[in-house]
């Protein structure tokens, strides 16, 4: 029990360790990698180089660069700008000789790739049976995959269903063709010609449905038209008009007081007779309005008129004071009026009258719609209800078609077989490699019909990896044949402008000396076919062909021997690159070099001082010991970067006056980096306080001074905490980043963590080979300090706190 | 031994001679803050040394220098700058701006109707090379006149900022002229010769122009002004069509007296005059401010002056500022405490598992976990946030989310919660081992008869662990606890580099993002000058910061006795 648990205890460290490592683990493996990890599929890779090193700590002067080394020279531009001719003449003689060496290099390099791809030619010629036995093999292994259990029902339904999808199974003896037919039409066939009817059946009523719902929807917006013109017109004209009524009422009152006699009356009866009349008219247009929901306003407005009309009217029923002139205007505004109302009411009618006609022709069509709308329903859902059945049929037969398709495609595998056995290797590959094509799509084909992420489903995915190498074979032997035919005009051109800008180069140089600058044609063509014929031209097929070489080395159970010679064509692929590839410069050494200055000046600067301004508070006694250093600890929380403000103005003020001083320079960062001094003088004045008073008391009852005591007893006792702290200043000055970040600006000023800081930013972003290398080669000095000096940094940080 | 004390006194005396012309010269050029240190910090030096009492300070001085220089003052320069509006739009001193106004080429303009000359450049050769000595003549119809060399009228760290030429006829001139085919080819001053070398009209010339512009016009001659006889001020501008002409300019800006009404008194003050529309400028706020001719006010330059609290007012007030800031703050909060919640449970359940006697190879396991707080803290981040957290090339997304468990990416920088957890994860992943070794180190310190007592009372391992080791643990650990605390409150470089701060929060003026803790947010205010810096505002937050964290390192002091141990 007791060990059971031991053990599960290790194992749940280990777990950790390994969980808490991988950022670790990661940024070693990554930092030896061949290819592009941001962009690889593979979180590790077996290819492996310590390329990135070589480029970050000694990069190579490789092709391009030597060419703007030439360009330099010739044109005696920096870095070549201040040398003599002679000497310039020089340098060219060697960069040329560097140029062919590096020529020489890629043909013997090129001679082997092509040895070895002429070697494993020969592998596949010598081996060709044994091969295309490999490849029967696998096929076997997929066959005897393919071995489905033969279900109890539902063959011959489901051959028949394949035999009515035109896959030949006349192979397959033991099934019934006929009986499967009658079984199918019971389960599927039946079915499915009645979807075919249904479904013809709901065409034909979507059919008629449509044009009908066209035009109920031309009617409604028919309908919204006449409505809003009805509510225009009638709302606004009975509302004038109610203003005419009270006019009249108004004109009647004001009759009652009017002396003025009448003088002509017109005819009294008709206008009255007409104004009931229109009122009768008025009151059809309240009843056709009143049908209308969306007329409600109208209606409204028509009940207060008619209401209004009412008692004017029933006023001038009752009127005695007829002999008056008001009543005589009262009569002419009223006939005026009934003849404009009437023409008014009149419109309303005719519009109300289409109103009601539209409404009834919508009325019609929606009675006709909802009846097809729920045929159309009822016919969806025999539909649906009949598209479960065929789908539940299929799903029971199912088993029974899985395995008479594995049988099929057992049978065009063994067909297959039969076809591969008598090619011959290499000459025969495309041919193979139609055939490994055809395997590939059948029995990916298949394993798609298999339930999703089934056991046998992801096996069969596996094993057919193992047939496509002959794909893979034909890619390399394809990209070799058109590397080759890039790599001669290639290096043909760069050999013949090599040449003449060796013999040009010395008599443009002269030239150039005095001013005026040309390049000479040769270099520029040179310049061209380095940096982008090679590049366009070279590089694709010879990546794809060294790539398809390492795949195929994975892919093949091969001897190792042919093994090593795939491996040495991706070798020297690459080598050809590293030599052609055009590179960005970095200055990591330099960075490191800054670092180190930066770090060693700060450490021993800060250690002196506070070794010195720790001593009187562990000796002496004077004003302000007591709180002294706690103080200085306090204001020291006040945070850094707030210091930068300050300290920015004051160094980019102080550099225009001081040379060599200021912004952008190290000498300004140290300067700023001076600041931490109260937490070193606490720990140097603890040691101080473990050093017996004693014997410095000894030395100075012998005539010492107090300054003799300090250098030549204190010092030297205290040099291991002295020690300590210089190299803890170090490491926390070289792993600062930010002062550094606001400081520096020149990109060949930046310390170490401002340039990698760089490299995880803009263009480099993904570039992790050198990001990680990068990162490690800083990363693995500072580790093994942290933990020589852990007893010290742990010690540091909990002394006062754990006191044993 | 008496010459050794002589040479001593007098290096202290030129010391302090030189320092207070540092300090004057400081204080011409408006660095009051520092020049004020420095006159302090002489003083103190110097009586650290005369004065017999004081010889403990003595060895303090060097210490002493740094602090002030590093430490007081960029203090008091931040306390005082937290009261201005330092910042874009505001980064000199009012004197530095009036001169720029009355000195700078920018503010000249061409006279209208003025004249425009025509102009020769000659320039001395070394060798084949041309020098940025040059001789300028021009010509004004039939007339013409050499400028003599010109006098430095201003000038700041050496460099030129406004100079001034005299032009002189040439037959009253001392130098000496050779002509060819009516041009004056060379033109001699003692022993030195210079050649034709350009003229805007003389296209044979043109293949010298980018010579001339760059390393002559520009650093140079565009900042010299010409005075002929007349008085009248020509210098070299580009006219409407690119071309650099010689033609006559007048400045913008003068001194000029004006009366204005002050306390109800009138009072006559010295003020800025646009010359060309003869209106005095007006300043308000820190900002200096011109009319133009249908009366609307411009913004010329501004200066630092005095804000008062208002930057911290705004921080209540502003609502384009208060809601991010209280959302960082917040923020903040969580951050320090969630770090120090997360990295010490863990650190204290590995601790806890180490700690058992029986285990074998603890070392082993303490040596492999310590290692990623012996990685440099920026180096990890980089590589978390390069290698892991990238949103398209990242492994996490790429590999462990998209392979391992088929979820869809996560957008750990564009996603204001996944951010957090991006950071929250990497300072739990740098920071537990600290408190690892921390709860070793205090659990190694509780006395194991404590246990055994309680096992014979029949303590369950739980409660022995609620009981007796926590309490104990968390005496010696709790100071660590708030020192952590305090360390995490302004743990600028995980969230810098990580994510920036990012991703930025909507609706607000000011750069503050989701993941910002109030440094970062600080730092980007005054250095990332996106949206402008203000540094003053800057000032106003991290004179927060450190009452913040001062007060828990102060409780901090406290609790650990800190104070006691210094005392002796």
């Amino acid at each position: 029990m007791a060990k059971k648990r031991k053990v599960l205890t290790h194992i749940i460290l280990i777990v950790v360790c390994i969980v808490v490592l991988f950022p670790i683990v990661w940024v070693v493996s990554t930092s030896l990698r061949r290819d592009n990890a941001a962009f690889s599929t593979k979180m590790f890779s077996s290819r492996l180089t310590l390329q990135n090193y070589r480029d970050l700590l000694a990069p190579e002067q490789n092709g391009p660069r030597l060419v703007s080394d030439i360009d330099a020279l010739i044109l005696s531009a920096p870095p070549h700008d201040k040398i003599t001719t002679e000497k310039a003449k020089q340098l060219l003689t060697k960069d040329v000789q560097k140029f062919q060496n590096y020529i020489k290099e890629t043909e013997s390099l090129k001679a082997k790739i092509d040895e070895n791809i002429n070697a494993i030619r020969d592998y596949f010629e010598q081996n060709s049976d044994q091969l295309i036995a490999t490849f029967s093999k696998n096929l076997d292994d997929i066959i005897t995959l393919l071995n489905f259990e033969k279900p109890a029902q539902y063959i011959d339904v489901a051959a028949y269903d394949l035999y009515n999808n035109g896959v030949d199974l006349s192979a397959i003896s033991e099934i019934d063709l006929t009986v499967g037919q009658q079984k199918w039409e019971e389960m599927i066939g039946g079915r499915k010609s009645q979807i075919e009817i249904l479904k013809g059946e709901i065409d034909s009523v979507n059919s008629t449905l449509q044009p009908l719902q066209k035009s109920y929807a031309s009617y409604q917006s028919q309908f919204t038209n006449q409505i809003g013109t009805i509510k225009g017109l009638l709302v606004p004209q009975l509302k004038e008009y109610s203003k005419v009524l009270n006019s009249l009422l108004q004109i009647l009152e004001s009759a009652k007081n009017s002396s003025a006699p009448a003088e002509f009356l017109p005819d009294e009866e008709t206008i009255k007779s007409n104004f009931t009349t229109v009122l009768s008219a008025i009151a059809d247009v309240r009843v056709k309005t009143e049908k209308y929901q969306d007329l409600q306003e109208i209606s409204d407005t028509v009940n207060e008129f008619v209401a209004l009309y009412n008692k004017v009217l029933s006023q001038w029923k009752n009127f005695s004071y007829k002999d008056r002139a008001p009543y005589q205007d009262f009569l002419n505004t009223t006939d005026a009026f009934t003849t404009s109302v009437a023409s008014t009411i009149k419109q309303s009618v005719q519009l109300l009258n289409q109103l009601n006609s539209t409404t009834e022709k919508m009325l019609e069509l929606q009675a006709q719609i909802n009846q097809y709308s729920s045929n159309l329903t009822r016919l969806q859902n025999q539909l649906d209800k009949l598209n479960d059945e065929v789908t539940n049929a299929y799903e029971e037969i199912s088993p029974a078609l899985i395995y008479l398709n594995s049988e099929v495609v057992k049978m065009q595998l063994s067909d297959i077989k039969g076809r591969v056995s008598s090619l011959k290797l290499p000459t025969q590959l495309q041919l193979l490699n139609i055939q490994s094509k055809r395997v590939f799509g059948l029995v990916a084909d298949f394993a798609s019909q298999l339930p999703e992420s089934s056991k046998e489903q992801k096996s069969l995915r596996a094993l057919i990896k193992n047939v496509d190498w002959p794909g893979t074979a034909k890619d390399m032997f394809t990209n070799y044949d058109l590397f080759v035919q890039s790599y001669e005009s290639y290096m043909k051109e760069l050999k013949m402008y090599l040449n003449e800008v060796s013999m040009q180069g010395a008599e443009f140089m002269s030239v150039s000396k005095t001013g005026i600058k040309v390049r000479p044609k040769s270099l520029e063509k040179l310049t061209d076919v380095v940096l982008s014929t090679y590049r366009s031209d070279v590089v694709p097929s010879m990546n794809v062909m060294s790539r398809k070489a390492t795949e195929l080395s994975d892919k093949l159970d091969l001897s190792s021997a042919t093994k090593n010679q795939l491996k040495a064509i991706d070798g020297a692929a690459f080598r050809i690159d590293q030599i052609w590839q055009r590179k960005a410069d970095n200055y990591l050494v330099r960075w490191i070099l800054n670092s180190i200055i930066v770090a060693i000046t700060v450490s021993l600067i800060t250690t002196a001082v506070t070794a010195l301004a720790a001593y009187p508070f562990s000796r002496m006694r004077f004003k302000g010991r007591k709180y002294g250093i706690m103080g200085l600890l306090l204001i020291q929380m006040f945070p850094a970067i707030m210091y930068m403000i300050a300290i920015y103005t004051f160094l980019s003020f102080a550099g225009k006056y001081i040379p060599g001083f200021g912004l952008s320079k190290l000498s300004g960062l140290i300067f700023a980096y001076l600041g931490g001094i109260a937490y070193n003088m606490y720990l140097i004045k603890g040691y101080y306080d473990t050093i017996p008073d004693s014997l410095e008391e000894a030395a100075l009852i012998d005539g010492a001074t107090r300054w003799q005591t300090f250098v030549k007893i204190v010092i030297p006792l205290a040099s291991p905490i002295l020690a300590v702290i210089v190299i803890l200043t170090f490491m926390s000055t070289f792993n600062e980043f930010i002062l550094a970040k606001i400081i520096l600006q020149d990109v060949k000023q930046y310390t170490y963590a401002v340039g990698l800081y760089t490299f995880s930013t803009g263009p480099f972003e993904t570039e992790w080979g050198l990001f990680t290398a990068a990162a490690l080669i800083g990363m693995l000095p500072m580790v093994a300090l942290f933990l020589l000096m852990q007893r010290y940094i742990v010690g540091g940080l909990v002394s006062g706190a754990v006191k044993g | 031994m008496k010459f050794l004390k002589l040479l001593g006194w007098i290096l202290l005396a030129v010391f302090t001679v030189f320092s207070v012309l540092g300090g004057i010269f400081l204080l011409s050029k408006g660095f009051y803050e520092l020049s004020i240190t420095l006159f302090v910090l002489i003083f103190l030096i110097d009586f650290f040394i005369m004065n017999r009492k004081t010889y403990p300070y003595r060895y303090m001085i060097p210490a002493l220098i740094l602090l002030f220089i590093l430490v007081l003052y960029p203090i008091a320069f931040t306390i005082r700058t937290a009261f201005t509006n330092y910042g874009t739009g505001h980064i000199m001193t009012r004197q530095e701006v009036v001169e720029r106004l009355l000195v700078d080429p920018i503010y000249t303009y061409n006279v209208e109707d003025g004249k425009t000359y025509s102009y020769n450049v000659y320039v001395k050769y070394n060798g084949t090379q041309p020098t940025t000595d040059f001789k300028v003549i021009v010509y004004d119809g039939d007339e013409s006149y050499v400028a003599n060399d010109y006098k430095v009228l201003k000038s700041e760290a050496g460099e030129l900022i406004l100079g001034e030429s005299e032009l002189v006829r040439l037959n009253e001139s001392e130098l000496r002229f050779e002509r060819e085919n009516d041009r004056i080819e060379i033109v001699r001053e003692g022993n030195d010769l210079f050649k034709y070398f350009y003229s805007p009209e003389d296209s044979s010339t043109a293949i010298n122009e980018d010579f001339f512009k760059y390393s002559i016009l520009f650093p140079t001659l565009s900042k010299v002004e010409f005075v002929d006889t007349l008085s009248n001020r020509y210098s070299i501008r580009q006219d409407e069509e690119g071309k650099f002409t010689f033609s006559q300019i007048r400045h913008m800006y003068k001194l000029g007296l004006a009366e204005t009404v002050e306390n109800g008194k009138s009072v006559v003050k010295t003020v800025i005059i646009n010359t060309m529309t003869n209106k005095p400028l007006i300043e308000e706020n820190g900002t200096i401010y011109d009319t133009s001719e249908n009366g609307e006010r411009y913004a010329v330059a501004g200066y630092i002056s005095n804000y008062g609290v208002k930057n911290f007012t705004k921080i209540f007030t502003d609502p384009a500022i208060s809601g991010p800031f209280t959302k960082i703050f917040i923020w903040n909060f969580i951050w320090a405490a969630l770090s120090v919640l997360f990295t010490f449970v863990i650190g204290m359940i590995l601790a806890l598992v180490l700690n058992d006697p029986n285990l074998h190879g603890k070392t082993i396991y303490r040596s492999l976990l310590i290692i990623p707080w012996a990685i440099p803290a920026f180096i990890s981040v980089l590589v978390w946030k390069n290698g892991f957290f990238n949103e398209t090339y990242g492994i996490i997304n790429k590999f462990i989310i998209s392979q391992l468990f088929g979820g869809t990416p996560v957008k750990w920088m564009n996603d204001p919660f996944w951010a957090k957890v991006a950071v929250l994860t990497v300072n739990t992943w740098l920071g537990f081992p600290y408190m690892m070794v921390v709860t070793l180190g205090a659990l190694q310190s509780i006395p194991q008869d404590y246990y055994e007592a309680a096992s014979i009372d029949g303590a369950s391992k739980w409660q022995r662990f609620w009981k007796i080791t926590f309490p104990l643990l968390m005496t010696t650990v709790a100071p660590l606890l708030v020192g952590s605390f305090a360390f995490n409150f302004n743990n600028f470089g995980n969230i810098y580099l990580l994510t920036g701060g990012g991703p930025a929060m909507p609706n607000t003026n000011t750069p503050a993002g989701s993941t910002d803790i109030l440094i970062s947010y600080t730092y980007k205010l005054a250095f990332e000058g996106g949206r402008g810096q203000d540094f003053g505002f800057a000032s106003a937050i991290s004179i927060i910061i450190f009452f913040i964290v001062g007060g828990l390192s102060f409780i901090n002091f406290r609790l650990s006795g800190s104070f006691e141990e210094v005392n002796r």
